[in-house]
């Protein structure tokens, strides 16, 4: 899940800076772009519900300020992009977009960690209380 | 050669000139109108720059707001003054020399300009944007048709600033384009009680001849809307015949062909249409108003070749995709919510606008009647094709409004119009291109798409600087269009403008009609894109700094207090068009202005260039009509006629015996006095006494010659005439008459284009003045 939306928003990156430098025009951008935000908050909030369910707190906590910015845009219905504003906005848009790949990044490697830490404890705890054998 | 010598004349003439520009003024009392007529200042280009006689671009094509450019960012930053363009690529009726063919630099592809250097012998020439040396092809010396030698300094884009270039088939995607028009025209109960159907097919039916039809491919569809559409089917050699389509979800057309006719060979059966509309639905009692449908099927219709769709509305879309209900606004007025309600409401308008864009349709929206009709939403649909927007509020067939509408729109329909149009403007290599406004489609960081360009409108651009200047910058504007005549054409305005090190220069030579448009465009857009009163704060804290940066840098007192604010002479005017700019419907504050009134008056700002916008549009005229000089009216031998001293826009001026015309170009006020003589009324108007209200000038001359007892009259009408042609003859103005005990109505409206007068909105100019001086005294900016 954590690659899947990884993916989402290095896709992103590079379809704004296509616009930037003129590959593809503002409607063609919008309109790519526009499909895949709601399913790429979905993602997102579907995670967060499933670390909320499984009691993974710190998991939770870190996505929680991306959840609720989430939250906010649909709301003030701000998270489409528009093709008539879209260089008024592109310097914010990108920011955006960067920090998000960033924090994507960062959260898959947390959870990549966290992942080989469960097993490597579980096959010790196999180890120690003999249910290998 | 030729060149070379007319560049050392004007250095000689340059130099000996005095330093008679460098002035300072004391800012107090009345301002000084009549400099809103003067030229802009006089650019000193650098000895040794390249340019020709006749080289000095035309201030109604291109102005920059600074004509001697800071050059470094760092002296941009201290003068505070904003560093912009405002481009109007077509103007009515120009003459524009046409080239032979098309050169451009292989790096920036700048086309080639007057200000180019040639070197090696003529065999190369260099850019000025980018500095390419590149080779000069050899059609420029020797023509090969005729086996003669040619003079390399008689070709068009060689001598002018303003050019235009035929453009071959690198330039065009697709055959040139023939004009079509949709005309969704609202016939829904609404408007059948306004008599809207009758008067504008009647208008358009007017108007039929004046269409550029040059090859005759031009085509014309009409379709009626309420919550139905009424398509109309015209055959060549068959009775028209109307289609009414009610299943407005999923629009079909209803028949293949015939719909969208070609004006030439359908134009028997458009005339029976257009002259039947009326009648048809005149007693229409159908509600509802299925825009977004029509637009739809329109959009089919004109298919991908693209054209102009003519909305007419009198009613908010509520029928079919694209509904939009009307936002309620009466307590909103005057409050923050009110910036809420100058935005779009969802995105369906902005979408379609964007998507016809693409496929060149333009779209020109006319609202008619009191209405709420989301003005805001709708009028989207034109602000982002490039078209224009239309409000007429108080329409209604048979009065003075309709005949105002008709004169108009017609004119508005026939002025050429370019089409599938594209615009860039390149600048020299330091400056950067960073916002834009006007109505138009951004495509691309530097691209503006025009699927239509009118005559007469103005985009300004924004401009940073990046790195040091040299000592001359450069700013090209090409616009790639299809004429009304089916030619694909370049039209290329090159403008030189001096750089300086020396903040004196920078404020002595400012075009204050230029800084003062391109600020009330900022102003407006910021408007729509934040809140109104961000838009007005900015504002005058701009105009604040500007002076506030003029008094530290460059007079005495640089710090401590003056007792009078000091402006330079080029700029003696900006606190009275900052002052005008407030107060305009476009930023005014208080809750009396309706949003349809601000949306349409936002569109105006936004679209004129700095001669139609400030006068008379912010800066209304002021004439005493009963003290004429005796030559003023009348032809002063050269075919114009000689205009009467500007009065201040203050009611101080506004004496009991007199009569006086305030002229703000949208529309005209006439001031009676109290004790005005009835004979002079009589020799004016023909009666002798007049009611407030609405009124019609008479003309009462006998075909242009005075008629005994009435030449006051007939001078009038001269005047009238005389002012409408500065504006292009783009309004065809209503006249009120205002008496001085009158109707209270009609004395507001005055009172609101007496700028220099306090109102709820804004204070006096000279409070205003009063204002800015202590705030700078303190340091408080």
């Amino acid at each position: 899940m954590a690659g899947i939306l990884l993916f989402a928003s290095v896709y992103f990156v590079i379809m704004l800076t296509d616009l930037e430098c003129d590959y593809i025009n503002p409607i063609d951008l919008a309109n790519g772009l526009n499909t895949y935000v709601m399913p790429e908050m979905a993602a997102h909030l579907l995670m967060f519900v499933v670390f909320l369910l499984m009691g993974e707190w710190f998991s939770m906590i870190i996505n929680l300020p991306l959840a609720v910015w989430n939250i906010n845009k649909v709301v003030n219905s701000r998270q489409f992009y528009d093709a008539t504003e879209v260089f008024r906005t592109l310097p914010k848009h990108k920011r955006e977009n960067f920090v998000k790949v960033a924090f994507y990044l960062l959260c898959f490697f947390y959870y990549l960690y966290s992942m080989i830490m469960t097993l490597v404890n579980e096959s010790t705890d196999d180890i120690r209380t003999g249910s290998a054998y | 050669g030729q060149g070379q010598g007319q560049v050392d004349g004007l250095t000689q003439q340059f130099g000996q000139m005095g330093m008679a520009e460098f002035q300072t003024v004391v800012l107090n009392g009345r301002p000084d109108l009549a400099a809103l007529d003067e030229t802009p200042p006089a650019m000193r280009l650098a000895p040794g720059t390249m340019c020709v006689a006749a080289s000095e671009c035309a201030p109604r094509f291109q102005r920059s707001t600074l004509n001697a450019v800071p050059r470094t960012d760092k002296l941009l930053k201290k003068t505070r003054l904003p560093l912009g363009l405002l481009v109007t690529p077509v103007c009515a009726d120009d003459d524009v020399a046409v080239a032979p063919d098309i050169v451009r630099c292989r790096r920036c592809r700048t086309y080639i300009n007057p200000f180019v250097a040639f070197t090696d012998g003529g065999r190369r020439w260099r850019c000025n944007m980018c500095g390419l040396s590149n080779d000069v092809p050899l059609t420029f010396d020797y023509d090969s048709a005729t086996q003669t030698q040619k003079d390399r300094w008689a070709r068009a884009d060689l001598r002018n600033a303003v050019v235009e270039f035929v453009a071959p088939l690198e330039y065009m995607v697709r055959p040139p384009m023939p004009p079509a028009y949709v005309f969704l025209i609202d016939v829904s109960y609404a408007s059948a009680q306004l008599g809207a159907p009758g008067v504008v097919a009647q208008t358009i039916r007017d108007t039929l001849d004046q269409l550029p039809d040059a090859d005759g491919r031009t085509r014309v569809a009409i379709i009626g809307v309420d919550a139905q559409l009424h398509f109309f089917q015209m055959r060549t050699g068959a009775e028209p015949q109307q289609l009414v389509v009610g299943d407005v979800d999923d629009v079909v057309l209803p028949a293949p062909s015939d719909l969208l006719v070609n004006l030439s060979d359908a134009r028997s059966s458009l005339d029976i249409v257009l002259e039947r509309f009326g009648a048809m639905f005149s007693n229409n009692h159908g509600v509802g108003n299925a825009l977004g449908p029509a637009i739809r099927a329109a959009q089919q219709m004109l298919g991908g070749i693209g054209g102009r769709i003519v909305a007419i509305m009198a009613s908010p879309p509520t029928t079919g995709e694209g509904l939009v209900e009307p936002r309620a606004e009466g307590r909103d007025l005057g409050t923050p919510r009110e910036s809420e309600l100058l935005r779009a409401q969802g995105t369906w308008y902005k979408n379609v606008a964007a998507d016809c864009s693409r496929a060149q349709i333009a779209f020109d929206t006319v609202f008619v009647g009191q209405q709420a009709m989301d003005v805001a939403t709708v009028g989207g649909l034109a602000r982002y094709t490039g078209g224009t927007l239309l409000h007429y509020p108080a329409f209604m067939a048979g009065r003075p409004e309709a005949v105002r509408f008709s004169s108009e729109f017609g004119q508005h329909l026939a002025g050429a119009a370019g089409l599938e149009a594209v615009l860039r403007v390149r600048a020299s290599k330091g400056l950067r291109m960073s916002a834009y406004y006007g109505h138009f489609f951004l495509r691309s960081l530097d691209l503006l798409a025009l699927p239509s360009v009118d005559p007469g409108r103005c985009y300004a651009v924004d401009l940073e600087i990046d790195e040091t200047l040299p000592p001359v910058v450069y700013f090209q504007t090409a616009l790639l269009h299809t004429t009304a005549l089916g030619e694909r054409r370049i039209r290329v305005v090159t403008q030189a403008v001096p750089t300086t090190d020396n903040a004196h220069s920078v404020f002595h030579h400012a075009d204050q009609s230029a800084i003062a448009a391109l600020l009330a465009k900022k102003a407006v857009d910021r408007a729509l894109s934040a809140r109104l009163e961000d838009a007005r704060e900015a504002l005058q804290h701009k105009t604040l700094e500007i002076l506030g940066a003029f008094k530290t840098l460059c007079t005495q007192a640089s710090s401590g207090a003056a007792t009078q604010l000091q402006a330079p002479r080029a700029l003696r005017l900006l606190p009275l068009l900052t002052l005008a700019t407030l107060k305009h419907p476009a930023l005014r504050g208080g809750n009396n202005v309706r949003v349809a009134d601000r949306i349409a008056a936002m569109s105006l700002v936004l679209t004129l260039p700095p001669e139609t916008l400030l006068q008379p549009l912010l800066v209304p005229r002021v004439y005493a009509l009963h003290e004429l000089e005796p030559n003023v009216g009348l032809d002063d031998g050269s075919g114009s006629v000689v205009m009467p001293q500007l009065l201040p826009l203050s009611a101080e001026v506004l004496a009991p015996r007199g009569v006086f015309l305030v002229y703000s170009g949208a529309d005209a006020i006439l001031w009676v006095g109290r004790d005005v003589d009835p004979s002079m009324i009589a020799s004016l108007v023909g009666e002798p006494h007049v009611q407030s209200g609405v009124f019609t000038f008479p003309d009462l001359s006998d075909n242009g010659s005075p008629r005994p007892g009435f030449e006051l009259n007939m001078r009038t009408n001269n005047l009238l005439r005389a002012l409408s042609l500065l504006c292009h003859g783009m309004w065809a103005p209503p006249m009120f008459v205002c008496r001085e005990d009158g109707d209270q109505q009609v004395r507001l409206l005055l009172a609101q284009r007496l700028v220099e007068d306090m109102d709820t909105a804004a204070p006096s100019y000279s409070q205003f003045l009063n204002q800015m001086r202590d705030k700078i005294n303190r340091g408080s900016f």
